[in-house]
């Protein structure tokens, strides 16, 4: 049956509706549905796999699910959102490096195969080959860099993702950018 | 000079093992670190100031900017619309409840019926509705009735307007012709009555009853008047002694035939016949009626204005001549003992008769 009352649209509304139990989990669909892909593609950039993905995605909102009652609104809904994917994203990065008893930059490197192993890599192609050199930046110059290029997000609402200072933020993305440009120049 | 030379000497004399130390740099800087070093802040102050993260990667990287931001990585068909539904399933997993739905709405299985709509709405209902009230905006906004149907009922703006029921030939032309012929009927026929007969022509018209002089117009405020002034009716109660007094006179009434039965079985002197031969002694009696024939008795009796009833009576009065307490009771069946007692107390001696029940 489709859904026959008109569905609020703003985080506001969304909110709202989720304090209520009659509209709670049709509010909480809707939360999903709006930001799902977002939240997805930031988090598989940093972690390559769909599998791996959609595991933390799937942790992501299920503590928003526990979280959003308590959600003191002083961030935009999103921002938090942000910030819960990034977490987790780098918990979870975390978490393999633990696994597999090796250190970070092996994990990149097992980031940088993952991608390698992907069925559409091209390594005559540009895009393949920045995501490589992604790869080769540290986690939070990566976060930075994906939040920025990718997701155009300015540096003040990344200041509140990621509990930076915007002059720190820019300083990253700056640096970010000139490592991965000596890496496409020089792969 | 001769600062370096002071802060050397102060340095000597705080910490002469420091003082021995290589005081050269350890660091080392890129190959053209500094030499580069102007342009490059140059760059990031122009992209610092960038109105947009486009114009900034422009800045910052010419090569970055080029390559096109596509999606490189492929996702399972479906995965987004269901991915949902997977959550719920992962919540349920952690927490002890449970979802129901699909991808379209999902709620607490606990609330499913909760959720269900008791109401029925029409089939199409909502489907309909959005066109059905643009139609109905349409047709309030038209210019002529033509477009306003047009706008409600396509189908009724297609349907010949004619009326499709049949009249009989020239109803119009002839009608009002069959009109004046009708009035003219009637005034035929009032005249016809005055012509047979004027005088019940006259007397259909004449008033016969007179009413009192503005008995219509006051009619009313005069009924209202006295619906007002009406005394409230006399209630008459029913009262027991009413009731008494129509069964103490039947128990009177019963008590008198009880007690002249009485008499009569006690051999009661009333009766001419009875008293006629209480005053006959028993050994009287059945000496003279020895060798006696019952034709003699027969004609005794007729001269004595005895009949044969009288003596069956007295022969059942003779055969019983003491009345038992079940004679008694049978004789006196049908009267209630409170008659009884209400009999006793107007008419005998006022003691309680005792009452089998």
């Amino acid at each position: 049956m489709a859904n026959l009352m008109a569905v609020p649209t703003t985080d506001t509304e969304l909110l709202i509706q989720f304090r209520e139990p009659a509209t709670k989990e049709k509010a909480f669909t809707a939360i999903i549905k709006k930001y799902q892909e977002k939240m997805y593609w930031h988090i598989r950039r940093m972690v390559v796999e769909h599998e791996d993905a959609n595991d933390v995605l799937q942790n992501v909102f299920i503590r928003v699910w526990n979280g959003l009652e308590n959600f003191r609104e002083d961030s935009q809904l999103y921002t938090w959102l942000y910030r819960i994917a990034t977490n987790e994203s780098l918990t979870f990065l975390e978490q393999q490096k633990k696994k597999s008893a090796i250190s970070l930059s092996e994990v990149e490197t097992g980031l940088s195969n993952k991608i390698k192993a992907d069925s559409n890599f091209d390594a005559n192609k540009l895009e393949w080959k920045l995501q490589l050199a992604i790869q080769q930046l540290p986690e939070k110059q990566r976060v930075v860099f994906n939040l920025r290029y990718y997701d155009e997000m300015p540096y003040e609402e990344m200041s509140r993702v990621l509990e930076t200072s915007e002059g720190a933020l820019k300083a990253s993305y700056h640096h970010a950018v000139k490592k991965i440009e000596d890496y496409m120049l020089n792969h | 000079m001769l600062n370096r030379i002071d802060i050397l000497n102060e340095l000597e004399g705080l910490s002469p093992f420091v003082a021995c130390m290589n005081s050269e740099n350890p660091y080392e800087v890129p190959d053209g670190y500094f030499e580069n070093f102007a342009a490059g802040m140059m760059i990031r102050i122009k992209a610092d100031i960038a109105r947009s993260s486009k114009t900034e990667i422009e800045i910052l990287s010419t090569l970055l900017s080029k390559i096109e931001k596509r999606f490189l990585y492929t996702v399972p068909q479906g995965y987004f619309e269901n991915f949902a539904s997977s959550v719920f399933q992962k919540i349920s997993q952690h927490q002890k409840v449970s979802f129901v739905g699909g991808k379209d709405e999902i709620f607490l299985e606990s609330a499913k019926n909760q959720k269900q709509n008791p109401f029925d709405v029409p089939a199409g209902y909502f489907e309909n509705f959005a066109s059905n009230l643009m139609n109905r905006i349409k047709a309030e906004e038209s210019e002529s009735v033509d477009e306003e149907l047009k706008n409600l009922s396509p189908l009724l703006s297609k349907l010949n307007r004619k009326t499709p029921f049949s009249l009989p030939d020239n109803y119009f032309k002839s009608l009002a012709g069959n009109a004046i012929a009708g009035a003219k009927a009637v005034e035929l026929e009032n005249d016809e009555l005055e012509n047979l007969s004027p005088v019940l022509s006259e007397l259909k018209t004449r008033k016969v009853y007179g009413t009192p002089e503005g008995y219509f117009e006051n009619f009313a405020a005069t009924f209202l008047q006295k619906i007002k002034n009406q005394q409230p009716a006399k209630v008459i109660a029913i009262s027991k002694k009413t009731n008494w007094f129509k069964y103490a006179a039947a128990a009177a009434l019963i008590g008198f035939i009880a007690t002249t039965v009485v008499f009569i079985f006690n051999g009661g002197k009333h009766n001419s016949a009875y008293s006629n031969i209480a005053k006959i002694d028993d050994a009287q009696l059945a000496d003279s009626l020895q060798g006696t024939n019952e034709a003699d008795i027969l004609k005794f009796m007729q001269s004595q204005n005895i009949s044969v009833t009288d003596v069956n009576n007295i022969n059942n009065a003779v055969a019983s001549n003491d009345l038992n307490d079940t004679d008694a009771d049978n004789i006196l069946a049908d009267i209630s003992d409170n008659e009884l007692q209400q009999y006793v107390h107007d008419y005998g001696g006022g003691s309680q008769v005792p009452t089998t029940n």
